[in-house]
């Protein structure tokens, strides 16, 4: 091999490399993006939550979709804030709203502008005693999210969550009533803090069981997992 | 101009970007080892194997817990190896029967300083704890749930704890829940230092912490994500 073959060869080689790392950062980016999305919700900094989202980003919850950084705004400050905290960006006393965030399965395109990542919340809720009205519940869910780069930066794309199963602390999940979140029906602007649209068919909840779809193809035979 | 002189550029240019490479292959070697440096760290605290807790941390390092701050090696040792292993060991280096101390250590923000030296990292815990009822010491059943905003230095190419700051944020009894937590429920803050209180922090925070049902943010090393802004 001439000289200037190796080099061409060792500028391939580098080429390679360069795309290599620069997926891990994508992921790590993203992780990052994801668990830093789960401590502002943790405390109801819903201003920073909502600047996660890209402009033409979009939310999915509870068989409503929210679309743009104006739905999540919706969503997140005119509904969670105003009922949540009384319209406090932040926490407020005797209430707890903890996303723990975890499992992530993160796939980057080759391009390196689009991922996907599945995530798994377990979260701890509720209103103590001293607070004023008392309850306490466990919730258990999924994501499978979307991610844009833009300008370098990653950003939320489409956020689908999808609770699994939700349980009263007194009870457990062998006694939630039916629809213990109820869905959506109605849209903006009719519902003034609804969806724009409404997924159909429309997502179920414990004790109805349901396998959220996944990204990724199954990691051994490379099939389509479901 | 020369072939020679095209390919000594070439070479150059091939050595400047393998560099960079390295560079940031080498943060992000960073990131796993500081993960599983703190994931280590509650497997360990798990098992109440306090020997190899206290062999994370640098020499010069602290931990902050419950208002007081251990300095360096002997503060951890004092810690570990003798507040936590005396309550939840039997005073062994190893876990008790019927002692629960489960630390589900996840959701890691991890940033490497560009001189990969340093690093800061946020991570969450969510604990299940207390005895059984056939425990020789009864510590009762709880749930507990907190935030730590550690950092960490790397010294002969090894990370190490260089910071531990653990920020309970809820706990409550197993059988009431956080919606009933009896204010003083906690174990209350260190007020007393070393050697007055013998396994005592060495120093006490200025600022007290507050646990719930007061609701605090633990402030964040990172701006946000995007806007690239500081948070509160």
């Amino acid at each position: 091999m001439s000289a200037v073959e190796q080099i061409q060869a060792l500028e391939q080689q580098v080429a390679q490399l360069t795309q290599q790392v620069g997926v891990l950062q994508d992921v790590h980016a993203i992780r990052r993006l994801h668990h830093a999305y789960g401590y502002y919700i943790d405390k109801c900094l819903y201003d920073e939550t909502v600047d996660l989202f890209s402009e033409r980003g979009e939310v999915r919850f509870m068989g409503g979709i929210f679309k743009g950084k104006a739905g999540a705004h919706r969503l997140y400050c005119d509904r969670f804030r105003a009922s949540f905290t009384g319209g406090k960006n932040g926490p407020v006393y005797g209430f707890l709203l903890d996303h723990p965030q975890m499992q992530d399965v993160i796939d980057v395109a080759a391009d390196r502008r689009i991922a996907y990542g599945r995530f798994r919340c377990f979260m701890q809720a509720g209103r103590h005693e001293l607070s004023g009205a008392t309850r306490q519940w466990w919730e258990g869910g999924l994501y499978e999210n979307t991610y844009t780069k833009e300008d370098g930066v990653w950003k939320i794309q489409v956020l689908d969550y999808r609770p699994q199963w939700h349980a009263d602390f007194e009870t457990g999940w062998a006694h939630t009533r039916p629809e213990y979140v109820p869905f959506y029906s109605t849209t903006y602007p009719q519902d003034p803090v609804g969806p724009d649209e409404l997924i159909t068919p429309r997502p179920v909840l414990w004790p109805d069981v349901q396998v959220l779809p996944f990204h990724y193809p199954h990691p051994v035979t490379g099939r389509a997992a479901r | 101009m020369p072939a020679n002189v095209a390919g000594d550029e070439q070479l150059l240019r091939l050595q400047r970007e393998l560099a960079a490479l390295r560079h940031e292959l080498g943060m992000v070697q960073d990131v796993l080892a500081i993960r599983t440096l703190q994931h280590t760290y509650g497997y360990f605290i798990d098992k109440c194997l306090y020997d190899e807790v206290v062999q994370l941390f640098a020499e010069d390092s602290e931990t902050r817990f419950l208002g007081g701050i251990f300095r360096g090696k002997a503060g951890a040792r004092r810690l570990y190896g003798g507040v936590f292993r005396n309550k939840f060991a039997e005073g062994r280096n190893g876990p008790a029967h019927g002692q629960l101390l489960e630390h589900l250590t996840l959701q890691d923000v991890i940033d490497v300083a560009p001189d990969r030296a340093s690093a800061r990292g946020r991570f969450r815990c969510f604990m299940q704890g207390g005895s059984h009822e056939s425990a020789r010491d009864q510590v009762p059943q709880f749930w507990e749930g907190g935030v730590y905003e550690n950092s960490y230095v790397r010294e002969d190419k090894i990370w190490k704890i260089k910071e531990l700051h653990y920020n309970p944020l809820y706990n409550c009894s197993f059988e009431q829940g956080w919606a009933h937590t009896e204010p003083g429920y906690a174990v209350p803050l260190y007020s007393v230092t070393y050697p007055q209180d013998p396994l005592g922090p060495d120093l006490l925070t200025h600022e007290r912490p507050r646990i719930w049902p007061e609701a605090t943010v633990v402030p964040f090393h990172y701006p946000h994500p995007v806007t690239g802004r500081p948070v509160e």
